[in-house]
């Protein structure tokens, strides 16, 4: 710190520091997992064998119901259902992102944001280990891949920057209201319906405004959709893009303008 | 050269009561407000001043002692300084590397090893992970743990725990130190060196700033002294002094003596 710093000031240094620190948040998201798995046999691999368990037993047996060929079904939800995992969970933890790490906050100087971030990234770890789970898959149903495959690298760079602006929306406003949390995990399981993850999107005859509305549809649809060679519409992407815009001058807005307060609040 | 001035540093800080923090309360009595009565709903925030015009300059070689009883605003002036809190109303200057020594055992993980918690800690302090290299190992020979290094933390003892936790706190250096309640240490061989430490860390700041309720220790370190009550300035000047005026000094006179 040198000289005298406003408030903004700080807040956009802290921003900046996403970018040119992540080593801080990035190591520190890692050392969460490690600790987690320490004492267990396959260490952070069971978290591959709790979902590869869960996506093989629902994929086998929901695509019977919906009349579905397993050899698409179980694909689609199997990525469905990862990245549903990614965005839920990072929902629900930032809630709690700032409340639980007031200790740090209030004594040390590390970026405010990073606390948020160290959250994002431990989700987005469990992600990763998760796609092993597809890759397994893969290699037993062989469903063609072509280059629209890479799009899902742009698409995973959007929804994490939308999901970190929303996350830190959502800690800024936990951490003084407190009530909120339990108003998120309704949320999300309202999201759970009426997101296409269990069910396909072309099945839908009534109600496609849900899919036009709901912005965890256009974030999952990017994602899943190049993996799985299905084609994805320049509306979806247009969608997609516009929520992170927008998600991102909210959080700097809120971040910005909060960010002396939370200190006191948290 | 001024290291630090605190100008008219004035700290309110917002009294949050359960109904305060919630989001329904405050909309159901801003639905009720629509009436026109009065009506107490609980979720009013009360503000306490924990600092009113506190100003002070501190220039190189500067060692000052905060004195104050419990919520005369010690904390929250350290913390002002470190630049965790955001004081409403004045201003602060900070010219420096500033280290802020609060909690001893912050960002510290019980499964992860000694080695891999210096990493943690340095990352939290902010160190690059070069710098928490080139000091990984003095802070290994400093805490004298040996191969417990690479032993999980929660297998320590209490006393390992603090050479640990004590060693990676001082190993960084700062123009700016401040320290809050820094506690003893260890058992009496080490305690020596940390004191050894301490005095280190406290020669090599340009500027030191201590809140601390033992007068013994802000004899020792400091030559200015600031009595906060209330979160006002009461006393500033030569430790000695204001220790005096305090009513600190007779205890430590009468301790030494008997």
């Amino acid at each position: 710190m040198n000289g005298s710093m406003t408030e903004s000031t700080r807040a956009k240094q802290d921003l900046r520091q996403i970018l040119t620190h992540n080593h801080v948040w990035r190591a520190l998201a890692a050392a969460d997992i490690r600790s987690k798995y320490r004492m267990s046999t396959l260490g952070s691999f069971w978290i591959t064998l709790a979902t590869g368990t869960l996506a093989l037993s629902i994929g086998l047996i929901y695509g019977q119901f919906f009349g579905q060929d397993i050899h698409s079904y179980l694909p689609y939800f199997t990525v469905s259902y990862i990245t549903w995992m990614f965005i839920a969970t990072v929902l629900n933890d930032c809630s709690n992102s700032l409340v639980a790490a007031g200790n740090l906050i209030k004594s040390s100087q590390m970026p405010i944001v990073f606390h948020v971030l160290r959250s994002v990234q431990r989700n987005f770890i469990v992600f990763a280990h998760n796609a092993v789970v597809v890759v397994l898959v893969w290699m037993f149903i062989r469903w063609p891949i072509g280059f629209d495959a890479l799009l899902v690298i742009p698409a995973m760079i959007l929804l994490f920057v939308f999901l970190t602006s929303t996350a830190i929306t959502i800690s800024v406003i936990c951490v003084r209201y407190r009530d909120i949390p339990p108003l998120i995990q309704v949320i999300t399981q309202f999201l759970f319906f009426v997101t296409p993850i269990i069910w396909y999107p072309e099945q839908l005859r009534f109600g496609s405004v849900i899919l036009a509305l709901n912005p965890i549809a256009y974030m999952l649809m990017i994602i899943r959709d190049p993996v799985l060679g299905r084609p994805v519409t320049l509306e979806t992407w247009l969608g997609a893009i516009l929520l992170t815009v927008v998600s991102t001058a909210v959080a700097m807005f809120m971040y910005r303008r909060f960010r002396s307060r939370i200190a006191y609040w948290v | 050269m001024a290291l630090l001035t605190a100008e008219n540093i004035t700290v309110d800080v917002p009294i949050l009561s359960v109904r305060a923090r919630s989001l329904r309360s405050l909309a159901l009595a801003r639905a009720r407000a629509v009436g026109g009565q009065i009506v107490d709903t609980g979720t009013n925030v009360n503000i306490v001043r924990a600092l009113d015009n506190v100003s002070f300059q501190l220039k190189e070689g500067d060692r000052l002692g905060l004195i104050g009883h419990n919520g005369a605003g010690k904390t929250t002036l350290i913390r002002v300084l470190a630049g965790i809190y955001t004081p409403t109303g004045g201003s602060l200057r900070v010219e420096g590397k500033l280290i802020p020594m609060f909690d001893i055992g912050l960002g510290f993980d019980e499964e992860l090893t000694g080695n891999e918690n210096i990493s943690l800690r340095g990352l939290v302090m902010g160190l690059s992970p070069k710098e928490i290299a080139a000091r990984a190992d003095e802070i290994a020979a400093f805490s004298e743990l040996g191969e417990y290094l690479n032993l999980p933390i929660r297998t320590y003892s209490a006393g390992m725990m603090l050479r640990l936790m004590f060693s990676i706190a001082t190993c960084v250096r700062g123009d700016i130190v401040l320290m809050d309640e820094w506690i003893a240490v260890g058992d009496a061989n080490f305690r020596e060196k940390a004191q050894q430490r301490t005095l280190e860390i406290v020669g090599n700041a340009g500027v030191l700033v201590i809140a601390s309720h033992d007068p013994d220790t802000l004899l020792r370190h400091c030559n200015i002294g600031l009595h906060l009550e209330r979160g006002r300035v009461k006393d500033f000047g030569p430790i000695q002094e204001v220790l005096a005026r305090a009513g600190q000094l007779q205890k430590v006179r009468r301790d030494s003596v008997s």
